[in-house]
């Protein structure tokens, strides 16, 4: 459980060429590994950047989640499921290339 | 076996070049995601949890050899070796790229598949008993009659805006036998029958069901209806329902609520008015017609077994038997009376223990294809229990396909007990989750695994959905399970006395929701607490759930506590 201390906010969307799950990194970038999102002080805040960052192209249906601002982990489970893959099949999504690359 | 007709496989290559004009119009920025995600919805491709998933409809769950080999295709060529059957005989991949979809599309076209009519508010993919045709003793092949309303309600410009989506399922079966088609919780649910006195084939028509959020049992607005008629007659369903349907609320736009809020008999008398008035625009079927479109779905031409060879096979089958335990389970619960003497309906189970409800891998599509085409004239059916069936199996051959399935775990012996869970994907796939639902499905096939606790048990069915849609058809499971977010816990409520068949019926909730680590216990308790009091072991669960109420199960789940 994040303490309110550790509470922040990202922001997640899917990439339009293949779907998969991407965060709002520095410098306006999409990375697919949540340790790259920029970590955002406060919902409006992140409000803000949501309105103001010019969206890609290839970015589809981005909103706000909660993460912990200290190791970036999503605070719902949903949202940690969709950081790393289905939790019944370990070698699809991210999680299976981490084990992959040893990780 | 059924084809489409050139009219309809010349408007699906259609349509997929239309869509790839507008996949690239999307890829390339003329069109935004708003005005793009309609046309994807309306090709079946949905954005799920971790990427698209594509879901592609089974006509009547009527698959050949060669369309599976398809399937199988591409999982491995554009997805993750692997596809999942629904509920609604349809099969979903989970992972296709923007820029493959067309690809996948045309491979589809290219033996008559599509994902035409898989989403959105139109009439849905037509559903029908997995054992159409093929089973002894039903009335008639229902297929023909859902071919009917499939070809008047395809890319019909009245029902492609509808108020909301629309479903319709069909049973040739007798209204004594098993409805596996669930026709009470359809928006529409047709069942044939002879009329009284003249015994002419015709159907009833019950509409109203549903589950979902709001859960409802259909009702009989007509007893029979001749099949020329009965095209005309659901036109006048769908009139009154567009006329009346609420597009305010999309909660309330299902037909469901419009019966419930207009009165079952007000909605009767309303369609029996538009009926009269439209006579002359009908859209009658003359018996030609309806000749033609049966033929599609002509058996294949089996061999007749004589009555001698058919004992001898059977005799092999006992002794086989008597040999393979795991063979004689099989037979007892996956094997179906077929019409034609010699042959068996043989089910395959997708359900092995452990594993993922309604899951395959391209492997075993290849294999289960290949088994079809030596054993089953090309031909398999997708039933909504997420489950395989061979249609056609020579008795002969019964102990060598077996063994076949048995090979690649695709030969649980559970029909229908309560290893046979029924699952939607939940919150490890679907973006709309509330909970997992597959885990859960796996530990209890796992506490089950015991084939002497499913046969102490006897039939049993549990079904589970991650979210109140209930595309896990929790609520007509004989114990249902509905998947919660409690302040981001998940919480697990069961529901007890489901029935999907003719004697359909909603579950109630017993009581408190459990906790993800104890729903698999409390399921135990539920089964353990109706084998200490049923009568004897013939009185089914929901026979013991009707005789005793939910009280004795809620002493044992909540103790005495208020
Ligand atoms: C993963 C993507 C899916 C999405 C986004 C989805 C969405 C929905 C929604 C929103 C409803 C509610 C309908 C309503 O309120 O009228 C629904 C109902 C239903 N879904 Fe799904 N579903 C998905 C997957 C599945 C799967 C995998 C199955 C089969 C296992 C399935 C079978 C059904 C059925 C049978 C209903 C009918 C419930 C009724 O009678 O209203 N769906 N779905
Ligand atoms: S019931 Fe809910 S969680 Fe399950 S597939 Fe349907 S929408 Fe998703």
């Amino acid at each position: 459980m994040n303490t309110p201390q550790d509470n922040s906010y990202a922001i997640s969307a899917n990439r339009l060429h293949d779907g998969i799950v991407v965060y709002l990194a520095q410098n306006h970038q999409w990375s697919t590994e949540p340790s790259h999102a920029l970590s955002i002080p406060s919902h409006e805040h992140a409000l803000n950047i949501l309105k103001n960052t010019p969206i890609p192209h290839d970015i589809i249906e981005p909103y706000i989640i909660n993460i912990n601002s200290q190791n970036h982990t999503p605070s719902l489970f949903r949202e940690q499921l969709r950081t790393l893959g289905p939790s019944v099949r370990k070698d699809l999504g991210r999680q299976a290339e981490k084990i992959k690359y040893g990780e | 076996m059924y084809r489409y007709d050139e009219f309809d496989s010349q408007i699906v290559k259609e349509r997929v070049q239309e869509f790839r004009r507008q996949i690239n119009m999307r890829l390339d920025g003329q069109l935004s995601e708003n005005e793009f995600k309609p046309l994807r919805l309306m090709n079946g491709l949905y954005l799920q949890l971790h990427a698209y998933m594509l879901r592609v409809a089974i006509p009547y769950g009527t698959l050949s050899s060669k369309q599976l080999h398809t399937l199988a295709f591409i999982a491995d060529t554009y997805d993750k070796g692997y596809g999942h059957f629904t509920t609604r005989q349809n099969i979903q991949f989970n992972w296709p790229k923007l820029t493959e979809v067309a690809d996948i599309l045309d491979t589809l076209a290219d033996v008559e598949m599509h994902a035409l009519q898989t989403s959105g508010n139109c009439i849905r993919n037509v559903t029908t008993d997995h054992w159409a045709g093929i089973v002894k003793d039903e009335i008639e092949d229902p297929r023909p009659v859902a071919e009917l309303i499939r070809q008047w309600s395809t890319l019909h410009p009245e029902f492609s805006y509808l108020p909301r989506k629309f479903k319709i399922a069909l049973t040739g079966a007798h209204e004594r036998d098993f409805d596996r088609a669930a026709i009470n919780v359809h928006d529409i649910g047709l069942r044939a029958r002879l009329h009284p006195q003249s015994q002419e084939i015709g159907y009833e028509v019950i509409v109203g069901g549903g589950l979902g959020r709001t859960p409802m049992i259909g009702f009989s607005l007509k007893k029979w209806i001749a099949k020329e008629q009965l095209l005309s007659y659901l036109s006048a369903v769908m009139k009154v329902y567009n006329l009346l349907g609420r597009r305010d609320n999309k909660y309330k736009a299902r037909i469901k609520i419009l019966v419930f809020e207009t009165g079952p008999e007000k909605f009767q008398q309303m369609v029996e008015d538009a009926y009269a008035q439209s006579e002359h625009i009908s859209i009658d079927v003359p018996q030609e017609e309806q000749k033609r479109i049966a033929d599609y779905f002509a058996p294949p031409n089996t061999p007749k077994i004589s009555p001698h060879d058919i004992q001898q096979y059977e005799q092999h089958i006992l002794s086989q038997r008597k040999l393979h335990k795991n063979f004689d389970l099989w037979c007892r619960h996956n094997l179906a009376q077929h019409k034609i003497p010699g042959y068996t309906i043989a089910n395959i189970s997708l359900k092995p223990t452990g594993g993922i409800p309604g899951d395959m891998s391209s492997e075993q599509m290849r294999a289960v294809a290949d088994l079809a085409e030596q054993y089953s004239f090309s031909e398999i059916r997708v039933s909504h229990y997420q489950n395989l069936v061979l249609p056609y199996v020579p008795l002969q051959h019964l102990f060598n396909v077996w063994q076949q399935l048995h090979e690649r775990d695709l030969a649980a012996p559970h029909h229908n007990t309560i290893s046979d869970i029924i699952a939607c994907p939940g919150l490890d796939y679907c973006s709309l989750a509330t909970a997992r639902s597959i885990p859960v499905a796996q530990e209890i096939s796992k506490r089950f695994a015991d084939t002497e606790k499913q046969n102490l048990i006897g039939p049993l069915s549990l079904n589970i959905s991650g979210c109140i849609n209930a595309c896990g058809h929790h609520h007509v499971g004989h114990i249902g399970i509905l998947g919660l977010d409690k302040r981001g816990k998940e919480v697990y409520q069961l529901l007890l006395g489901g029935n999907p068949d003719q004697n359909a019926q909603i579950g109630s909730v017993i009581g408190p929701g459990f906790s993800y680590e104890d729903i698999p216990a409390a399921v135990e308790t539920v089964v353990n607490t109706y084998i200490q009091i049923r009568k004897n072991q013939d009185e089914t669960f929901l026979e013991t759930y009707e005789r005793v109420g939910k009280e004795p199960f809620k002493e044992v789940l909540y103790g005495n506590a208020p």
